[in-house]
């Protein structure tokens, strides 16, 4: 008679023989994935969306996008960038769903109305600085370096994901750049 | 289910849930019928009965039965004896022996 | 007087940073960036010999630096949550066993339709491999219509051995104990198990203490 495989092996399994076994309906090592990706993937959704509620409702959507397109994700052992990929379409999905209701004006920084102002007192780190300059940038100006600098988009990606020209997501970037630059130099 | 068919299937159920081998009986029945029994059995806190689906059929019922089996013996052979055990109960109630009845293996645990 | 570079000069007083073409010998913060990206290679002397490119250079340095760990930061100054997200996330899938195809057993009765359903055949292959001493099961696929009687069928796992066992051997339990459970319990006609051992991982604590016979 065979037994059942202790749990702890499976916290400790590679990704893509979670990924295998969760495609054939091993709801624990299921499990085990949203564990391990889900935290990453949630600070990501925070980082575009800068809105915890919003990233929760992410978080959840794209899990059970994983779920069900696991069976088709033919090497397990990408399953950590299938993931990103998978909730930064989600995240770009909420963003464009904004977008038609409200016009967001490039040139103006968009700060967002639940945030106050930075305070210098709350920088304790380049980290901090960091993320007090994102929240100032405009949207998609915030969206094309998130993307580029964390997700790893290729430019031509990132242009099919938010609908504009490649040459026009160099312009943003080089605008985001300029701007995050100018504010973590003030913190040095 | 008419209430024959609802009677019978928490006959089958019960008589499911006592064969050798059977770890869990899932409901068998269409998605919403489940959604809205398990709504009332939720008001009412109580176990579901009727997860045997019967359905009638101008022919008479025709049955399906989905279950957990236990890893200890033959899931095929657990598979059988519930087939028979349904059959039996069927023909004692006085219905055909060629009443068709389907048993689904969902677990082997 | 105000020197950008002095470190006693108050970070107030430093001039910005001057990221325009004018200030960066003609070219351009997104020109720098590919630069950056190319690992300043081919080299360019005339942004290598820019006092200002280099200055800019530094700066996007730094920046993507931060930005490289950002998120890792993130997850760690996250406030510890408690296990809800995960029940949530959980509960809201409809986790069906992923069933597939009904694998049926044979009946003498034309009324009798007896099956087995692929999730529940998966789930033995993956309970009778785990059972092998230092392997942990991954993908199962079959090969050949497991949904006709009698059809010669394959299966091929893929699994993750533990370091320091030979592999060969387990393999070959793994592939005696699938035979052994698809006798058992189906009544599928098993032409090949293939197992294709595709990570090696360290023994954790469980697994060292089954090996030391501890347990």
């Amino acid at each position: 008679m065979t037994t059942a495989a202790p749990v702890r092996p499976l916290e400790n399994a590679h990704d893509r023989t979670l990924a295998g076994r969760a495609a054939d309906g091993d709801v624990r090592a299921f499990e085990v994935l949203v564990r391990r990706y889900g935290p990453l993937m949630r600070a990501y959704a925070v980082r575009i969306l800068q809105s915890n509620d919003e990233s929760d409702d992410v978080l959840q959507e794209s899990f059970i996008v994983a779920w069900r397109q696991l069976p088709d994700l033919d090497d397990g052992g990408v399953v950590k960038s299938w993931l990103m990929r998978i909730v930064s379409r989600k995240c770009l999905d909420r963003i464009r769903a904004r977008r038609e209701h409200v016009d967001i004006d490039d040139v103006q920084p968009a700060a967002p109305a639940s945030q106050s102002p930075p305070r210098l007192a709350e920088v304790h780190s380049t980290y901090d600085a960091l993320g007090v300059a994102l929240r100032t940038l405009p949207e998609n100006q915030r969206e094309c370096w998130v993307l580029r600098e964390i997700a790893e988009y290729s430019y031509e990606d990132i242009g099919e994901a938010i609908g504009v020209p490649a040459s026009t997501v160099r312009g943003l970037l080089a605008r985001a750049r300029k701007n995050l630059i100018h504010q973590m130099e003030v913190w040095r | 289910m008419t209430s024959d068919a609802a009677e019978l299937s928490e006959r089958l159920t019960r008589t499911v849930r006592a064969v050798p081998g059977v770890t869990d009986v899932y409901d068998a029945g269409p998605t919403i019928a489940r959604m809205a029994a398990a709504t009332v059995n939720a008001a009412l806190r109580r176990e579901p009965t009727g997860l045997v689906r019967v359905a009638g059929g101008s022919a008479g019922p025709s049955v399906a039965v989905h279950i957990a089996v236990s890893e200890a013996g033959s899931a095929a052979e657990t598979c059988r004896h519930v087939y028979d055990a349904v059959l039996a109960q069927l023909i004692s109630d006085g219905y055909p022996d060629t009443t068709p009845v389907k048993v689904t293996v969902g677990r082997i645990s | 007087m105000t020197n950008p570079q002095d470190p006693a000069t108050p970070a107030s007083d430093r001039a910005v940073l001057a990221l325009e073409p004018g200030d960066l010998s003609g070219h351009t913060i997104d020109e720098l960036s590919d630069y950056l990206d190319a690992g300043r290679l081919p080299a360019n002397p005339s942004i290598d010999q820019s006092a200002s490119c280099q200055l800019a250079l530094d700066a996007l340095a730094r920046l993507r630096e931060v930005a490289r760990t950002l998120l890792d930061v993130d997850v760690r100054n996250a406030p510890a949550a408690d296990d809800n997200w995960v029940h949530r996330i959980l509960d809201n899938i409809g986790l069906e066993a992923r069933a597939g195809r009904d694998i049926p057993l044979r009946h003498p009765a034309p009324s009798a339709e007896l099956v087995l359903t692929e999730g529940a055949v998966r789930g033995i292959i993956r309970t009778a491999g785990d059972s092998i001493d230092g392997i942990l099961i991954g993908r199962c696929r079959f090969s050949g219509d497991v949904s006709v009687p009698g059809e010669p069928i394959s299966v091929s796992v893929e699994a993750s051995a533990v370091w320091g066992k030979p592999i060969m051997a387990a393999a070959d339990r793994v592939r005696q104990a699938i035979h052994r459970e698809l006798q058992t319990h189906t009544e599928l006609n098993v032409t090949d198990i293939d197992v294709t051992v595709h990570d090696i991982h360290m023994a954790d604590d469980a697994e060292a203490d089954d090996q030391a016979g501890v347990r």
